[in-house]
């Protein structure tokens, strides 16, 4: 296979590119209702069918495909819009979008991300959208068909586990492949032919749901196609040219196989559109994009139809289409989310599934277009395994210097034994794409919703503290495990410690299974089902277990301050009895204020995760070990597994805030540490040694992914020699077993600067915890987490 | 307990009484008011009846909303369809006074607890949104609650 480096354009080469992205970057976020407009006019009309829901769905969907008008705009080569605006909010009454409710009138003005909302929208989202979908929630179907369960009442405290599904089926990677290979229409034939031929009513309905929901996508095509013909009437002669191919391109794919890199993407973008109406839009991911257009690229530069620099223009007008709709957050899950874009990855490089280096020249041009647009979206995933060319594993580091952030670097050895030991085979564990921040899954086969639990694991440390108590609220949640004063051994503390992660872990799995439950009778969801494997030939939604593989994703948040509280009081209290286990618990109420020699020791003299130190090692392994065993006691919703991850969006913050003071020392309100990463500052033997500490935990146990962020400053990195270094860093990293690496590259003081004067650093990139952001859009607090984490030296 | 801290945490617990009646009374008189002067606001009102339940401690209040008439009523409802308990009242009138519709900012800093359809909870969100868009918020009623919880809250700080 061909690799190396391909050719490095400055934007300037584009300037098409440059204009389209400069539109996409001044854009202010507008909330788009016409989709949840549709999607409610149709059930009002039509009533909500109780005894077809899969038919229910697909009619819906194709209601608002047929409804929704097409929008073209100036320069586009690959079209399709996910809302009616340059850059839009979707809006999804059945899921959660009604927390966005209360601040309807006040959205335009409010001082952290503004929403533009017209008011005549305002009042027909606030009076007539959200009213029809008062008990016709996910949440609220399965809190009222459980009695208001205890896992759906621990949930909306947020301050325990958050659970996604109440906000639909994300997190997962259609077969494109099979898009671009095979087209829709002959699924579509596929699903009509099968429900004719089949028994079981419920599958003859889910083929029919299909079937429907495929046509319904070719038709959204045609009207693009449409809308582009006569566009084409009232423009120059050129941009006529542009959009009479657009328009020839789109009255072939999506419905039939793609004979052209420009079909292949204008493919992609247009079901992906049609997704995006069905299912909530968040990281829905495209999976390995060099491996599925490699092979148009490759015929299109044999036929003369393309050079490298036309396919970088045409690659980079559909990643510049990713960023044309972004999350509405609420001003009070900013603490969670803020910043993060709807995290569509794309996958590049890495083992094919027969085990052949997977680096091509489309490997290279997603790369080398990913540096030169430095955009958010795509979040640009780059799989090294042992045998990487050495001139690829450099590029990517040349690549995370010049854009500051991307792409983040996936170890196939870990990620591949991961999976493996999750059930999947040798094959489709090495044809993993990521999904979101850092999720490996194997593309187009998976219904995994990676995303499914986000799990706060200090909080188990805080009941266990406690008695069961949660302190910030007084609430007994956890069983009674013993005063702190009882807990007078390490064999004492971690059996309490296990029974309230068991506890929390129970509570947890109980909430999304409900949750799962409620999705598949209420919202079912055929189009996303028609693109995984498994389902055609099972009969069944992804939503009741129809999908080749089936799991269920767990995000850890507070591996390390966990990890380093449990060492600290084993060696402080129960080995060295330096600390008093009174006084302890009295710093620990006290935020430690009056008790600084006891946080001093603490902080000091315990071992800490992230020093290449055996025993803080071994803690955080035996930690990782018991958590994985918790989650397999109980199956998920569609009898899969759980795949335990260690990564958290800004939950590290968001928990964090609501997490009072730790024996790691950490005091009451600061962030708990990103993803799998070490505790800010704690790494102080190097990045050599923090890298160590990481590359030993059990990938085996981490197969919904980890986050391991560290910075660099940039300043540092601009010396001779050490990017190289980087690069050994980065080497030895992968081959000690490594599953992810991602870097933030910018110095300390610009950071400092663009807290100050956003608007002259609006696309400066961090990565937060899995996913790029742009660090003016992140809210204060975990800007400053960012700009305090650990700085490597080289 | 000793006497003087005895004597102390009954006196909190009267003005806590005091202001959950006052803040419950305050919603129901600027809504209704609202519900009179602004015709966006009887539009979001159009079919829609609901029994909030605010309660503290032993104390309870009602805030009952029909397109027609909003009140509030003391006691516990028969059958409300929300119930929105305050752990630390003064600290979520502080924090609604900052950004009256950052509901979800009161659940996650646990400042109250609900048990009912969140519908519900958004809803009056929106209901005290419309309020804030128009500056009835600071009505009079609302005015004079603020004052009246910010005078009470600071003479308790400083005693």
């Amino acid at each position: 296979m061909v690799s190396g480096s391909a050719a490095r354009w400055p934007l300037a080469t584009f300037p098409r590119l440059r204009r389209l992205r400069e539109a996409l970057l001044v854009a202010r976020t507008t909330l788009c209702v016409e989709r949840a407009r549709l999607w409610t006019e149709h059930f009002k009309e039509q009533g909500f069918d109780r005894e077809r829901p899969l038919l229910r769905q697909a009619r819906a969907l194709s209601y608002v495909l047929d409804n929704l008008p097409p929008v073209v705009f100036d320069d586009e080569l690959i079209v399709g819009s996910t809302t009616q605006h340059r850059l839009g909010a979707l809006i999804f009454p059945e899921f959660m979008s009604m927390v966005i409710w209360p601040e309807l009138p006040t959205l335009a003005q409010r001082a952290h991300d503004p929403v533009q909302l017209d008011p005549a929208h305002q009042a027909l989202l606030g009076d007539e959208i959200f009213p029809f979908w008062k008990d016709l929630t996910v949440h609220e179907h399965a809190r009222v068909k459980g009695d208001n369960p205890e896992s759906l009442r621990l949930l909306e405290r947020m301050v325990f586990y958050l659970l996604a599904k109440s906000n639909g089926i994300t997190h997962i990677i259609p077969d494109y492949a099979t898009v671009v290979r095979r087209g829709l229409a002959a699924l579509s034939q596929e699903a009509l032919q099968r429900s004719v031929e089949a028994t079981d009513p419920e599958a003859a309905e889910f083929h029919q749901a299909t079937h429907l929901s495929l046509e319904a996508v070719i038709r959204f095509a045609g009207r693009y196609a449409a809308e582009c013909r006569r566009l084409s009437k009232q423009v120059t002669r050129s941009r006529a040219l542009e959009l009479l191919t657009i328009a020839e391109a789109l009255e072939r794919v999506p419905a039939q196989p793609a004979k052209t890199m420009h079909e292949a993407l204008q493919s992609i973008w247009l079901v992906q559109v049609a997704l995006h109406q069905e299912n909530n839009d968040l990281a829905l991911s495209f999976g390995r994009l060099d491996q599925i257009l490699w092979p148009l690229y490759q015929a299109d530069l044999l036929e003369g139809r393309l050079d490298p620099a036309g396919a970088a223009e045409l690659l980079g007008a559909f990643f510049i289409k990713m960023g044309d709709h972004t999350p509405l957050v609420p001003s009070a899950a900013q603490k969670i989310f803020g910043g993060s874009a709807t995290n569509q990855a794309v996958t590049i490089g890495g083992l094919t599934p027969d085990g052949d280096d997977g680096v091509n020249p489309m490997t290279m041009l997603a790369l080398n277009v990913s540096e030169l647009l430095a955009l958010r979206e795509p979040n640009l995933c780059a799989r090294l395994h042992h045998d990487s060319p050495a001139s690829y594993r450099r590029a990517l580091v040349d690549s995370i210097y010049r854009t500051g952030a991307a792409p983040a670097l996936y170890g196939d050895e870990a990620v591949i034994e991961a999976l493996c030991a999750h059930g999947v085979s040798l094959e489709h564990a090495r044809d993993y794409g990521v999904i979101g921040c850092v999720e490996p899954t194997n593309a187009g086969r998976t219904c995994g919703m990676t995303g499914a639990i986000l799990f706060n694991l200090a909080a188990v440390l805080e009941l266990t503290l406690n008695d069961g108590v949660h302190p910030l609220s007084g609430l007994q949640v956890g069983p009674r495990t013993g005063k702190l004063a009882a807990l007078d051994s390490a064999g004492k503390l971690r059996a309490a410690f296990e029974r309230q992660l068991d506890h929390l872990v129970t509570l947890a799995c109980d909430g999304n299974t409900r949750l799962a439950r409620a999705h598949a009778e209420l919202h079912p969801t055929p189009l996303l089902s028609a693109l995984i494997e498994g389902t055609a030939e099972s009969g069944r939604d992804i939503t009741r277990g129809g999908a080749r593989y089936n799991s269920s994703g767990v995000a850890i948040v507070g591996l390390a301050d966990v990890a380093d509280s449990l060492t600290a009081i084993e060696q402080l209290v129960f080995e060295g009895e330096q600390i008093e286990l009174a006084e302890l618990g009295a710093a620990l109420v006290d935020d430690f204020c009056g008790h600084e020699r006891t946080r001093a020791l603490l902080r000091s003299r315990a071992s800490r995760y992230g020093t290449d130190d055996a025993r803080a090692d071994r803690t955080t392994i035996e930690l990782i070990e018991r958590v994985a065993e918790s989650f397999d006691r109980h199956p998920t919703p569609r009898d899969g597994r759980y795949q335990v991850g260690y990564w958290t969006l800004t939950m590290h913050t968001g928990f964090g805030a609501l997490t009072g003071a730790l024996p790691s020392g950490r005091r009451r309100g600061r962030p708990l540490a990103s993803g799998a990463t070490p505790v800010a500052g704690a790494a102080t033997a190097g990045p050599t040694a923090a890298l160590a500490s990481t590359a030993a935990l059990p990938a085996r146990l981490m197969a919904n992914g980890i986050a391991n962020n560290h910075k660099l400053p940039r300043g540092l990195l601009a010396q001779p020699g050490k990017l190289e270094l980087m690069n050994r860093l980065v080497e030895v990293f992968f081959a000690r077993g490594g599953m992810q690496l991602q870097y933030t590259v910018q110095d300390r003081q610009d950071l400092l600067e663009a807290q100050q004067d956003p608007d002259a650093h609006r696309d400066l990139l961090v990565r937060v915890s899995g996913y790029t952001a742009y660090f003016c859009q992140l809210n204060r607090a975990i800007q400053d987490e960012i700009i305090a984490r650990t700085e490597d030296r080289l | 307990m000793s006497g003087g801290r005895w004597l102390r945490a009954r006196a909190d617990e009267r003005v806590d009484r005091l202001l959950l009646r006052a803040t419950v009374e305050a919603l129901a008189t600027s809504f209704d008011l609202a519900r009179r002067l602004d015709p966006s606001f009887r539009r979001a009102l159009e079919g829609f009846e609901a029994t909030y339940q605010f309660s503290h401690g032993a104390t309870s209040h009602q805030l009952c909303i029909s397109p027609d008439r909003i009140r509030a009523r003391p006691g516990r409802a028969a059958s409300a369809d929300y119930e929105v308990v305050f752990f630390d009242l003064r600290a979520a009138l502080l924090r609604l006074r900052r950004d009256p519709s950052d509901l979800l900012g009161l659940q996650l800093e646990n400042l109250i607890e609900e048990t009912g359809n969140i519908h519900y909870l958004f809803r009056l969100g929106y209901l005290f949104g419309l309020l804030q868009r128009r500056g009835l918020d600071a009505s009079l009623p609302m005015r004079r609650l603020w004052r009246g919880a910010t005078a009470l809250l600071d003479r308790r700080a400083s005693a």
